[in-house]
């Protein structure tokens, strides 16, 4: 097992498991770098930026398949197979499982990032011992989603999380096989021995739309994780919930941001029929706190060929935050760190009267017409 | 589906005058039947969201004000204004080419309607076996013909009814010969529709079947079918027009990639429940949440045993769930009246489960209300069928309903409905072998004698 933070006794606290399955060695295509490099990326992020004033981090476990191996902070990282999987959940005192149930108000956040395959409602989760060579059970090494949250209601956090990037496509050869699909339980369900009566609250956000694959870019991280992460540093934060208007991350609102950026035109892609989705019971909780907002500002004109006649300029008061000379012909997109909480953005020459912009999750854009 | 337009902003100062220390802000949406929420962050003030049911007034401090508008596409309308002391400004949202098409006023497409039996359209569909009385079916100019994608996608398309003996089956368009594609057009994309104003029979589960060629996977040589229930009759949830009957639209859109090559979708087109079940889809439970009010007002009406749509009672309670509102002591009654839609017997148990106790004798009502609904075949909304999954496996953890033959039986036609049904439906869809569709149809009954039934769920 690798845990690399753990906290001392902090309670409530968030206990996560970060899965990246990079490296199939029974597949044709046995590499899948983004998910190992994503993995680490949502790591690194509990790590540092993770903040929740009430219920702080508490641990983190990582397993993290690639070839070569990876590391964290010098130390070698336990393979994602199956096994292992199973064993850093456990159902031990030393397990995921068990740390993340000494509290009813923990979080329990799971984080898999690999390959991933459906038929109809049923999911399953690959780690890197999946084969799937006719004759044998393919899904043997395959986590069975549907059994998986059924079980972790025997969890006494209340509040879980599944942040699950990986395919949802169905391969022909599923097809061929008998119904229902059934991959491995690793936590068996258990009503006798529910352990409060506290409804739990399960969110779980999917990285793509059913029937679709999930990408990821070479070199870099898988888009469902790098626009995450994006969105947790402030597009996906919310205030209409909080008592005093604090701006917070429920996990329910991350799918929709992801989708409020790419139709306003301030990622890096386009989502298409790949748009992250939520399910479970939908109704979350407070994740994520940021420190500071971090908000995209889309500015041009309209036309858009007129975007080449002008130098941007986002001012607060009379001071220059950004400029964007010399003039593109696309769209300018930055992003800008709250406080100011409005700015005032010019198109120079002048010519075109100035716009006051008030910087608000989950985006903003100015166009001068 | 949803084309997007927008339109800028559109300040109207009004020559009104009121008191200085305030101000007041119009809000309207067009067309003015839209029913969204809207949120506003005034300057010193917090973020409120208000429900605009087509144009609302709202009294705002003076200064600037930003009013946003999410839709459930992922779309998002911002506009700012500031507003006077004593004067009324006003911001117009046009959403006219942005809402869901369960939102929008019907037919304005301009498609033709028939409401009695014969020819459809300009002649080249015909209607067969139907009665049409109780239809209204919307269609389109069929093109001449040519290469037909639809010709290789779609073979038939049939209504299905529940009866006491198994379900009915009514093809609705059988194929004329050669000279008739299947081709339907419109001004925005190919697509056959549908519109579905009463079951064959009042009161019975109902649903469209879709057949799809074989091979539709390379390793699936059987003819497969896409089935989707239908929420049907629908009686209006809107305050103004409550307890009228509203047609059910159902589109099926080519889509490559989509099982069979076909997106079916089915449009509820209520403006509250529609856009509630649109905000749960897309994500946005912040949107949703707006529309609590209306939600706790079809509870109520359910609770006094107002039931006069079903299938609204259960989807509102399959929100409320969603929402993590507590107040749904009135789902056993909607599972008592109405215990023929199999979500009744689904959302009561599922709220019963949320609050379960070990050990207590509400794991009987749970057992019973969960096993009924296998019984009735598949639930009409889609999350119901994780519902029922889930909880029939809870159930059959459980040391009393271990051994219980009716459990495992119901647990693995519930296993056998999820592996078919596609996700990301509003209303259940299967797609699944032609030859094994009156298995799932019928219930945990067809399932135990079908070659589906694996013999001993796991």
């Amino acid at each position: 097992m690798t845990v690399v933070f753990q906290a001392p006794a902090v309670t409530p606290a968030l206990h996560a498991l970060v899965v990246g399955v990079g490296h199939y060695p029974n597949l044709s295509n046995p590499t899948l770098g983004s998910a190992a490099r994503s993995a680490l990326a949502m790591a690194t992020w509990l790590k540092e930026e993770y903040s929740n004033p009430a219920v702080p981090l508490g641990s983190i476990e990582l397993l993290v398949s690639s070839n070569p191996p990876s590391t964290w902070e010098g130390r070698p990282l336990d393979a994602a197979t199956f096994a292992n999987f199973e064993a850093a959940v456990g159902n031990n005192a030393s397990g995921w499982f068990q740390r993340a149930s000494s509290n009813e108000d923990n979080i329990a956040l799971i984080y898999f990032c690999g390959h991933g395959l459906e038929k109809g409602q049923q999911s399953g989760l690959l780690f890197q011992d999946f084969n799937p060579a006719p004759g044998r059970n393919r899904l043997k090494d395959s986590l069975d989603l549907l059994e998986f949250s059924g079980g972790l209601e025997s969890c006494l956090a209340r509040k879980q999380l599944l942040i699950l990037d990986a395919c949802r496509d169905t391969p022909s050869w599923l097809y061929a096989l008998p119904s229902p699909l059934l991959g491995r339980v690793v936590i068996p369900r258990d009503l006798d021995n529910r352990p409060t009566q506290q409804p739990r609250q399960l969110v779980i956000l999917r990285s793509t739309a059913a029937e679709q694959p999930a990408w990821g870019d070479p070199g870099g991280l898988s888009r469902f994780t790098q626009g995450m992460l994006n969105a947790l540093r402030g597009p996906a934060a919310d205030d209409r919930f909080s008592e005093d208007g604090t701006w917070e991350v429920r996990p329910e609102t991350i799918p929709i941001t992801l989708l409020h950026l790419d139709k306003q035109g301030v990622l890096p892609w386009s989502w298409g029929p790949n748009a992250p989705r939520l399910g479970g019971d939908t109704a979350g909780f407070v994740f994520h706190v940021p420190r500071s907002l971090e908000i995209p500002l889309r500015i041009g004109c309209e036309p858009t060929a007129h975007n080449a006649q002008y130098v941007f300029l986002v001012k607060d008061d009379q001071r220059v935050l950004a400029a964007r000379a010399p003039p593109a012909a696309r769209d300018w997109v930055i992003t800008l760190e709250v406080p100011p909480t409005s700015v005032v953005v010019e198109a120079q020459p002048a010519g075109k009267p100035a716009q006051a912009v008030k910087l608000a999750p989950p985006c903003r854009k100015v166009t001068f017409r | 589906m949803n084309r997007m337009s927008r339109r800028a902003a559109n300040l109207q100062p009004l020559p009104r005058e009121r008191s200085r220390e305030r101000a007041w802000l119009r809000l309207e949406l067009k067309p003015l039947q839209a029913v969204l929420p809207v949120l506003l962050r005034s300057e010193s003030g917090r973020a409120t969201t208000i429900l605009v049911r087509g144009s609302t007034e709202t009294e705002l401090p003076p200064g600037l004000v930003t009013a946003e508008l999410r839709l459930p596409s992922g779309e998002l309308l911002v506009q700012e204004t500031t507003l006077s002391p004593g004067a009324t400004a006003q911001l117009i949202f046009d959403v006219s080419g942005s809402q869901p098409e369960a939102t929008r006023p019907l037919y304005q497409d301009g498609g033709l309607i028939s409401k009695a039996p014969g020819v459809l359209g300009l002649g080249s569909w015909r209607l067969e076996s139907l009665d049409l009385a109780s239809y209204l079916l919307l269609s389109y100019r069929p093109v001449p013909a040519q290469a037909s994608t639809w010709e290789k996608r779609v073979t038939g398309v049939s209504l299905r009814s529940k009866q006491e003996t198994g379900w009915d089956r009514k093809p609705l368009f059988p194929r004329g010969g050669r000279s008739t594609p299947w081709i339907l057009v419109d001004e925005e994309s190919e697509a056959l529709r549908f519109t579905f104003l009463e079951p064959p029979d009042e009161m019975s589960l109902s649903a469209l079947q879709v057949d799809i060629p074989a091979p539709s996977r390379p390793d699936s040589p059987k003819p497969m079918a896409l089935l989707t229930l239908l929420p049907l009759p629908w009686q209006s949830t809107s305050e103004e027009s409550r307890g009228k009957p509203r047609p059910i639209r159902h589109i099926l859109q080519p889509e490559p990639g989509a099982p069979g090559g076909v997106h079916p979708e089915t449009l509820i087109p209520d403006p509250e429940m529609g856009m509630v079940l649109a905000y749960l889809e897309s994500g946005d439970v912040g949107s949703a949440l707006a529309y609590q009010h209306f939600l706790f007002e079809l509870a109520e009406y359910a609770r006094l045993g107002l039931m006069w749509n079903p299938f609204a009672a259960a989807a509102g309670a399959y929100a409320m769930l969603c929402l993590g509102t507590q107040r749904l002591a009135w789902t056993e009654r909607l599972w008592r009246l109405c215990s023929w839609v199999p979500d009744s017997g689904i959302v009561h148990a599922s709220l019963l489960l949320r609050h379960f106790r070990p050990g207590s004798e509400e794991l009987t009502v749970i057992r019973d209300a969960l096993v009924g609904a296998a019984w009735q075949g598949p639930p009409v909304f889609s999350g119901g069928v994780r519902r029922l999954v889930d909880g029939l496996a809870q159930v059959a953890s459980t040391r009393q309903f271990r051994e219980d033959p009716e459990v495992r039986l119901a647990l693995g036609y519930a296993r056998a409905l999820a592996g078919m049904a596609l996700p990301g439906h509003q209303c259940t869809t299967l797609f699944a072998p032609r030859e094994h569709l009156d298995d799932l149809l019928g219930g945990a009954a067809a399932f135990e004698h079908s070659p589906l039934n694996p013999g001993d769920p796991p």
